[in-house]
């Protein structure tokens, strides 16, 4: 772990350079889409009746933050692992050096935890200045947004490892990425879609990160439902790591 | 060889990909101090061969032992211990050339101030202290080239495998680089080279292993090599355009070996003078050029089939 810190560290100096590239997915964008859903939006449709009687903005804030941390997930455990092993080579580099496939992994998921963190602080003190959550949910709220971030990153990075053009990565994006960020329960609740459709979306890590958020903003819900969301995730979270260092270890090392 | 001194031994190394053989039983054997080089023709398992030695990809049979240590259970110890310089240099170009230096220092744990003592002194090595914080995009491609020679070294490894070091850089650049490794040779550091430049080879390295299509084909000195499989002397001679080439059966008693290649027929010889005088009877050459036989020489006699599936 102490080696994984080290690709943190490498990641840390190159962001310096380069974060202007990436703080508009990251940060900007998830902003303007929560101060225009969840104030824009709001004042449109008011409480709602298919929303438990609700703010729309209480609503759609906590999905954006679950959203905004499965993007940072998708944003760097896809086409920087692919730049660092296919274009640059810089990844490959590191492969040479005590660090490893396994570091390369354990160091890029590090990176995405850093990475959702601050973002995630960004978004968690917009929507609780706009009375969405309360400062003393803080903790939990940055928890809930690493887990969907580690849910996502390790199945994205065996994905990407895999990858010998860029065509898979765009592919994911539009696919998977943009779809759930749009249809994951995230905007309108998941019962008011045609029931495949529901099934697929409850299906979601997404949807279960944005259900717990919801639950960090206050709204009711049992406690076993949240056992099982945050199991949801944690078994995503868990498999998708195994996954994605036996899958660098087979693609880029011993 | 002692196991102190042992920086590769390896046995029946075979890798394949799915049903292509990339490297075939290969037998290798490296000291500390020593300098080997792996040649042959693009596509002969020099680099898969890099790559396994390094760690970075897995022998599909054979043994394999590098420093004494079994990569498939201590990969992360030899890494500790080795250096590679593969065939693109992999500097981050949004970095300094300090700062790469210092941060691949810090993959081997070092603290920050040993990683910026060993950067230092390795940019003086290189002779790249002048651009320590210039960005890497400022490189000329020999720079370049240091500062990933100089990243290998970085962990001071008792092993460095060199993957085509010197390719694309002009002859200065050249020159410096094989000094700087004929440093590192004396001071103890077995080097491993791949090269499809036969001149760095000759002046390089201790033993050359030829490879084609994954096997071995020959190994040895460099000399012996040329002993072996080369005459003393080569006539290249080249012919006019337009004259008809000759039938390759007029040719064969002018030397030990004769080939065709475009224009060109080049013949191995003992005596030149010989040669030179039976190849007048048979045609009018443009130009005549005599020299000693190289190591390139019995590279291509060696590896000929390709030059005469060229040559049809």
């Amino acid at each position: 772990m102490r080696l994984a810190w080290r690709v943190v560290e490498f990641q840390v100096y190159h962001y310096r350079r380069t974060w202007q590239s990436s703080v508009v997915g990251t940060v900007v964008f998830p902003v303007l889409a929560l101060l225009v859903l969840g104030i824009g939006v709001d004042r449109l449709i008011g409480a709602s009746d298919a929303l438990g009687g609700i703010r729309y903005l209480d609503f759609v804030a906590p999905a954006v933050l679950a959203g905004t941390a499965m993007q940072v997930a998708a944003t760097e455990a896809t086409m920087p692992i692919f730049v660092g092993l296919r274009l640059t080579r810089t990844a490959e580099a590191m492969l040479a050096t005590p660090i490893g496939p396994s570091g390369l992994v354990d160091g890029h998921l590090l990176w995405i935890c850093l990475r959702t963190a601050t973002a995630s602080l960004v978004l968690f003190g917009l929507s609780a200045w706009l009375g969405v959550f309360t400062i003393s949910t803080l903790v939990p709220v940055l928890g809930i947004c690493l887990l969907v971030a580690l849910a996502h990153a390790g199945p994205l990075l065996a994905y990407s490892v895999r990858q010998d053009t860029a065509y898979g990565l765009v592919a994911i994006s539009r696919l998977f990425v943009l779809p759930m960020m749009l249809g994951a329960g995230t905007l309108a609740p998941v019962d008011l879609m045609p029931p495949f459709l529901a099934y697929v979306a409850r299906a979601t890590p997404l949807w279960h990160g944005a259900q717990l958020c919801r639950a960090a903003a206050g709204a009711t819900m049992p406690a076993w439902t949240i056992a099982v969301h945050v199991g949801y995730l944690l078994a995503w979270a868990g498999i998708g790591y195994a996954f994605a260092r036996r899958t660098f270890n087979r693609r880029l090392g011993l | 060889m002692t196991g102190d001194d042992e920086a590769v031994r390896c046995s029946a190394l075979t890798k394949t990909f799915g049903a292509r053989i990339a490297v075939d039983r290969l037998d290798l054997e490296l000291r500390a101090g020593e300098s080997l080089a792996v040649i042959g023709p693009n596509g002969a398992g020099k680099t898969t061969t890099i790559r396994m030695i390094a760690c970075m990809t897995r022998p599909s049979s054979g043994s394999l032992r590098v420093l004494g240590l079994e990569p498939a259970r201590h990969a992360t110890v030899i890494r500790h211990r080795i250096g590679v310089v593969q065939q693109h240099n992999a500097l981050d170009r949004e970095l300094s050339v300090l700062d790469n230096l210092r941060l691949y220092g810090r993959y081997y744990g070092m603290s920050a101030a040993e990683a910026e003592r060993r950067s230092r002194h390795l940019l003086d090595f290189m002779k790249l202290t002048a651009k320590a914080d210039a960005g890497v995009r400022q490189l000329s491609g020999g720079q370049a080239r240091r500062l990933s020679i100089a990243r290998a070294l970085i962990n001071d490894p008792a092993l460095v495998l060199l993957d085509e070091p010197t390719t694309g850089l002009d002859p200065q650049a050249r020159q410096m680089l094989w000094q700087r490794l004929r440093t590192l040779r004396k001071r103890g550091t077995a080097l491993l080279i791949t090269s499809h430049y036969m001149p760095e080879v000759e002046q390089l390295c201790d033993r050359v292993l030829l490879l084609a299509d994954g096997r071995l084909v020959t190994s040895g000195h460099p000399r012996d090599l040329v002993a072996r499989h080369c005459s003393r002397e080569v006539v290249t001679v080249r012919l006019r355009v337009g004259d008809p080439r000759p039938e390759p059966a007029a040719l064969s008693g002018l030397g030990d070996f004769v080939a065709t290649v475009g224009d060109r027929v080049v013949v191995h010889t003992p005596d030149a003078r010989t040669s030179l005088r039976a190849l007048g009877d048979l045609l009018t050459p443009e130009a005549v050029h005599v020299r000693r036989s190289s190591l390139e020489d019995a590279y291509l006699r060696l590896t000929g089939l390709n030059l005469t599936e060229e040559r049809r």
